[in-house]
């Protein structure tokens, strides 16, 4: 284990966590928060002090392998969830450590679970970072590293495939750099189109800042307790539409920007992706209606939609309490917690890409159980996908079910319901951040104990990271020479 | 500059292109069939993979070669990379460079293939390896060759130790060969084109042109040197030997072969009569005790595998050899070669990207000597419409810039004098300093291919 290079690069991704925790100061004195914005800058230099302490330690030379940059990519969430936990302690918005830690976490993890009890109480400063956080976390801190830094680095491929979502990372040229940095300004032209519609709506400029964060990270956090639901349905129907844009695969709107216009809808995960949210919007509304809980159609179908596209694509986002709503509804929506959104977008849990896969792989052993002879690879959209991939997605279905499974048992520990904990066990897991019962859409995870909140903080990072990374750095074998 | 470059074939050399070249910061695309070089380039290199096989055209497109600066095809089969070669300038690329194996084609027909396929630089390994063998075996200093006329004539860089004739007498003082021409000497990248009373410093390069039958003898004045008469052993009569063999034809040492397989030996002995060629293996001790391969000047081991060459390059080391020579596949164990004391280490991958770096270096003069550096080597065929074309040399009376080398009419090839004519239908090739670039124009009117 080459440990310099690995700090080196880990103190680079301090400095530019310390410049991203200066940027809430200026909405701190905007609202006259002059404590918040104290602190604020006071965790800055902390961060980059520590930054340039790690750069230091980490001059010289040292080559990147595979477990150098799986060591950095882990390493770096880790470090920005413990950084990005600063600013809360020191605004005084949460007084233990763990709380600060859970809420990071799920900001740069963009599970958008929340510990705070009453939002409105809080600053808007610290609200602001919050959304923020998970807007950085969105397309992924180390993307953005790879785009922002200046030189070739080795191994800058590997770190790049280890944080982009889905079973396989294209890289849309021939040089991964360029390709982080197309990444960035398709994500970057989002926002700003999506913070000029708000507004459009009536938001003023925080509020459509911050929501815009959260949706194109589909990440979850509102600076207000109502979430979406206090705003009119423009709003609405625009979050609606960049939820599922940010669940689609960011390599494909680079596609038809380059002209290929037909690339996004001939896509067979996208066809499946905009299929699964249709279907189940329908049998919602249809079920909604069916119990009485909506006496208009339109109504019901802005809900269910809002719903079934935050869930989807693990935003979190609520504009209904659907922990009220009739028993199918609730089984759906936690079924498509556990789908995800596309490969290469910014949503989290097992991504459609890999049902597909998952779900040709498990057909096909059943053909084998009564011709065993027979041998046919997996196709999708009509190319096939390499074995080695097939072989990874079955790896990921068997651990990802298993540590919800784990994580559900480990979180009904306190005497929390078997629902509570089984949904909080993927909405956690799967990024998502509302579950049903204790964690519902308007409750939060303040009511766990401390244990249980590190415990999620890890399942939060296994589930951004897709498992493979950071289960690999708890393998004794990963550290012997 | 940020440039577009694809690879074709990701074996050692395209590997190692591809990883010079995006490390210098240019956008690298690498096409490669197999599977898991594909997988190691994917982990290692900062370069896209394209899956599949050069010398088809969708591939080519999927690289997207239009957009390249330069194309090198370097795949271990020469039809691929030819092919590569025109179905990429025709999509649009803008240079590109093809490795063949067999030195004869770059030596005689060079010029036939970079027309028909669109070449812009053509490399043969086996020719560079051919050229570097000999300069270890002779310490030589020739640092590039340049074939022209088929074959016939060859303009050489040498270096010029301070032993050298050239750097103590003036030229007019030494007696060279009939068929050779000093036309240029290079001192800081500059050429100068010498005058009869002029000589060169220690560490200038020397530009010759020469008829190839004289430059044997043309490297032993250059280089200063005794005649070492000595025999040589060439273990493995390959390809590679083989090609070594034939260049050593004219040098007059006494020439061992020693081939394991029979057939081949028989085969080497109807190609080279005067040569002793031995039915053995090479890494055998009592088989090199028993042929006294200990009193050979020079063993050069060229088995075709690493390990077979090691083997008997130790075992000639230990028998006394005075000057081991070793072909070395994997270039990256060159280090450990030479910590066994084994100095004269050749490896051709290495040296066939050292080629390209350079190639791409000079910016994209596949010549020895280039316009940048003041001078170039032009090749052309006297039309009818010329004002050369049936006038002696003496009347064309050419500016010292510009010297009429070599003339090739038919079969022969001769250094003209002032009093031979030129005809209609010879091949010139001149030399000629930048700045009499128009006067070649107006008497010798044609394509600047080289130039």
């Amino acid at each position: 284990m080459n440990i310099r290079p690995v700090l080196r690069f880990l103190g680079r991704l301090l400095l530019i966590l310390a410049f991203a925790e200066a940027v809430p100061v200026v909405c701190c004195l905007v609202y006259g928060e002059t404590g918040d914005a104290l602190a604020f800058g006071a965790t800055s230099l902390a961060t980059a002090g520590m930054g340039l302490l790690f750069a230091f330690l980490g001059r010289g030379g040292g080559e990147i392998y595979r477990r150098e940059g799986i060591l950095i990519v882990v390493g770096g969430w880790a470090l920005a969830s413990l950084f990005g936990a600063l600013p809360y302690l020191g605004t005084e918005t949460f007084v233990h450590p763990v709380n600060a830690l859970f809420e990071s976490a799920s900001g740069f993890t963009t599970t958008g679970a929340s510990v705070m009890t009453d939002i409105e109480s809080h600053g808007r400063g610290i609200l602001f970072w919050r959304s923020f956080t998970q807007w950085l976390g969105g397309m992924g801190i180390i993307v953005l590293f790879v785009a922002l830094l200046p030189e070739i680095v080795p191994g800058a491929r590997f770190l790049f495939k280890m944080e982009v979502p889905g079973p396989t990372a294209e890289t849309l040229h021939p040089r991964v750099r360029d390709t982080a940095i197309v990444l960035w300004k398709i994500y970057l032209l989002f926002t700003v189109a999506e913070v000029a519609l708000l507004m459009l709506g009536g938001l003023d400029l925080y509020d459509a800042l911050t929501h815009t964060f959260s949706t194109l990270s589909t990440g979850g956090f509102s600076p207000r307790s109502a979430s979406l639901a206090a705003f009119p349905p423009w709003v609405q129907g625009t979050v609606i539409v960049f939820m599922v844009l940010a669940g689609m695969n960011f390599s494909l709107f680079y596609l038809v920007w380059k002209g290929q216009r037909r690339a996004l809808f001939r896509d067979p995960e996208v066809r499946l992706f905009l299929g699964i949210i249709l279907t189940v919007t329908l049998v919602i509304v249809g079920d909604l209606l069916l119990a009485g809980i909506y006496d208009r159609v339109g109504e019901a179908g802005l809900d269910a939609t809002f719903q079934v596209a935050s869930l989807m694509t693990t935003t979190g986002f609520a504009t209904a309490d659907f922990d009220t709503w009739p028993l199918l509804s609730r089984n759906l929506l936690v079924f498509l917690m556990f789908i995800g959104g596309c490969a290469g977008s910014t949503a989290g849990s097992m991504k459609v890409a890999r049902i597909l896969v998952g779900l040709k792989f498990g057909l096909r052993e059943v053909r084998l159980v009564f011709s065993p002879n027979w041998v046919r690879g997996i196709f999708v959209g009509g190319s096939p996908v390499p074995e080695s991939v097939v072989r990874s997605v079955a790896g990921f279905f068997i651990l990802f079910v298993s540590l919800w499974g784990f994580g559900a048992v480990l979180l009904a520990v306190g005497g929390e319901g078997l629902l509570t904990a089984a949904t909080a066990s993927i909405a956690i897991l799967g990024n998502v951040g509302p579950g049903l019962e204790a964690v519902g859409p308007i409750r939060n995870y303040a009511h766990f104990n401390e244990l249980q909140k590190l415990l999620m903080v890890l399942l939060m990072w296994l589930g951004r990271l897709e498992v493979y990374a950071i289960a690999a750095v708890f393998s004794l074998r990963f550290w012997k020479p | 500059m940020k440039r577009r470059y694809v690879v074709i074939g990701a074996g050692e050399v395209g590997f190692h292109l591809a990883r010079l070249l995006s490390e210098a910061g240019h956008e690298v695309v690498v096409i490669e069939k197999d599977a898991e070089r594909r997988e190691a380039i994917e982990e290692e290199l900062d370069v896209a993979v394209v899956p599949g096989n050069g010398a088809h055209l969708p591939v080519l497109r999927r690289a997207e070669v239009g957009k390249a600066t330069l194309v090198l095809a370097v795949t271990s089969s020469d039809e691929a990379n030819m092919a590569a070669s025109l179905l990429s300038k025709r999509l649009g690329a803008r240079r590109t460079v093809v490795r063949v194996r067999v030195a004869e084609d770059v030596t005689s027909y060079r010029r036939e293939y970079e027309e028909s396929f669109d070449v812009d630089m053509l490399l043969s390994t086996q020719l560079l390896t051919t050229v570097r063998i000999l300069n270890h075996i002779r310490g030589h200093n020739t640092v590039g060759v340049e074939y022209l006329a088929g074959g016939k004539v060859q303009l050489r860089k040498f270096v010029l130790p301070s032993g050298s004739p050239l750097t103590r007498r003036s030229l007019q003082e030494i007696e060279f060969p009939e068929g050779c021409l000093v036309v240029g000497f290079l001192r800081e990248d500059e050429v100068t084109i010498p005058g009869g009373d002029d000589r060169a410093e220690p560490g200038d390069e020397a530009l010759i042109l020469a008829l190839t039958d004289v430059m044997p003898g043309i490297e032993r004045l250059v280089s200063g040197r005794a005649e070492l008469l000595g025999s040589v052993v060439i273990a493995g009569g390959g390809e590679t030997g083989a090609t070594v063999a034939k260049a050593l034809l004219d040098w007059g040492m006494e020439v061992k072969i020693l081939e394991r397989d029979r057939e081949r030996a028989r085969e080497l002995a109807r190609m080279f009569p005067d040569y002793q060629i031995l039915h053995g293996d090479a890494t055998e001790l009592a088989f090199l005790k028993s042929e006294r391969i200990g009193r050979a000047q020079t063993f050069i081991a060229t088995a075709g595998q690493d390990e077979r060459n090691l083997m008997a390059s130790l075992l000639a080391q230990e028998l006394g050899v005075r000057q081991v020579v070793a072909l070395v596949e994997r270039g990256e164990t060159v280090r450990l070669w030479k910590r066994l004391g084994l100095m004269d280490v050749v490896s051709p991958r290495a040296l066939a990207y050292e080629r390209i770096e350079e190639y791409i270096e000079s910016g994209y003069s596949p010549t020895i000597v280039s316009l940048e550096e003041g001078a170039v080597v032009l090749e052309r065929k006297l039309a009818p419409a010329s004002p050369a074309a049936g006038v002696t040399l003496a009347e064309i009376n050419p500016p010292r810039g510009m010297i009429v080398g070599v003339v090739v009419r038919g079969d022969k090839v001769f250094v003209p004098r002032g009093e031979d004519r030129l005809e209609v239908g010879d091949v010139v090739i001149l030399f000629v300093r930048r700045e009499e670039l128009d006067t070649v124009r107006l008497l010798f009117p044609g394509r600047d291919r080289t130039g």
